[in-house]
């Protein structure tokens, strides 16, 4: 092989190492941008949905926020019913209407667990107190 | 001297066809940077469409983080935020009741219909679209007939 031809091989070699780093990384830099906004969109899902469970009517005068309340302080009767068997019928409802399984959530009052299952895996979370307890809601994904 | 020559020229075409190569991912990067800027400012959105005075709850002056839907059905959005909706990309924005799940899901909340209704139209930029990308959020409903709150989803269909 002539010298020419082996120079042209070398530069060849050199392109083209240097485009496919070029892709490589582009297309790891884009990927970051996107786990961020979808990290950002599940933060305000959680947080929302935390809001809307707090507000919800469950009967007049009373919502779900009142009965964690009823719960968090030992428990009592909203809607002539028992206000922590209500809590963890209702936050299933709710959780199940916004499309989440068993095992996507988990919801504290206090360490209690107030949701059918627990859940593993990366967790986003937000909370709020009530009664001086502290109320958590955990999303897995 | 030859030898010298045509190693030039092989280069120069290598790096001509490796240029286009790059110009055009280049390009394609720019597009999917564009999308990903819509969709991160419609993300930021979904934030301040619920803190919007003219449909958000207040109570004596003092807003409440719920969506007043007797607002909703008198606010026209398209006569106060049509920059607003579409300076960056176009949008289709509207409300849907979740829970308790309305008799016909799809039923479209006019005089008449409201409240046993479900979804709240907000702003339609009323354009033609090949595809869109749906992002949502939850949010409270408020009915004031009722005193009453439900589940419902801000919707931002983005219009590509």
């Amino acid at each position: 092989m002539k010298k020419g031809q082996t120079e042209i091989i070398g530069f060849m070699v050199i392109i083209l190492l240097l485009f496919f780093s070029l892709i490589f990384y582009f297309r790891f830099a884009s990927d970051d941008d996107s786990d961020f906004l979808a990290e950002a969109e599940e933060n305000l899902e959680v947080s929302n949905f935390l809001t809307v469970m707090k507000q919800y009517t469950l009967c007049e005068d009373s919502s779900l926020g009142d009965a964690i309340k009823s719960c968090a302080s030992g428990g009592g009767f909203i809607c002539a019913e028992d206000s922590c068997a209500l809590v963890k019928r209702d936050v299933a409802a709710l959780a199940a209407a916004n499309g989440w399984s068993e095992d996507e959530y988990m919801f504290f009052i206090g360490e209690e667990l107030y949701s059918p299952n627990t859940c593993a895996g990366n967790s986003l979370a937000d909370d709020y107190s009530t009664a001086s307890i502290e109320i958590r809601l955990v999303y897995c994904y | 001297m030859m030898e010298t020559l045509m190693v030039a020229m092989v280069f120069m075409v290598v790096l001509v066809v490796a240029l286009g190569f790059y110009f055009k991912f280049s390009s394609q990067n720019v597009e999917e940077a564009g999308e990903n800027a819509c969709i991160v400012s419609n993300t930021v959105m979904l934030s301040s469409i619920a803190s919007m005075p003219e449909i958000q709850c207040s109570v004596n002056g003092k807003r409440e983080q719920c969506i007043d839907t007797s607002k909703l059905m008198v606010f026209d959005a398209s006569q106060e935020y049509t920059e607003f909706f579409t300076s960056n990309c176009k949008q289709k924005v509207y409300f849907t009741q979740v829970y308790p799940e309305p008799e016909n899901v799809e039923e479209v909340c006019v005089q008449g219909a409201y409240p046993d209704c479900a979804v709240y139209p907000y702003f339609d930029p009323r354009v033609e679209y090949i595809s869109s990308v749906v992002i949502s959020t939850p949010v409270s409903l408020y009915y004031p007939l009722t005193d009453e709150y439900r589940f419902g989803r801000l919707f931002v269909e983005i219009l590509q």
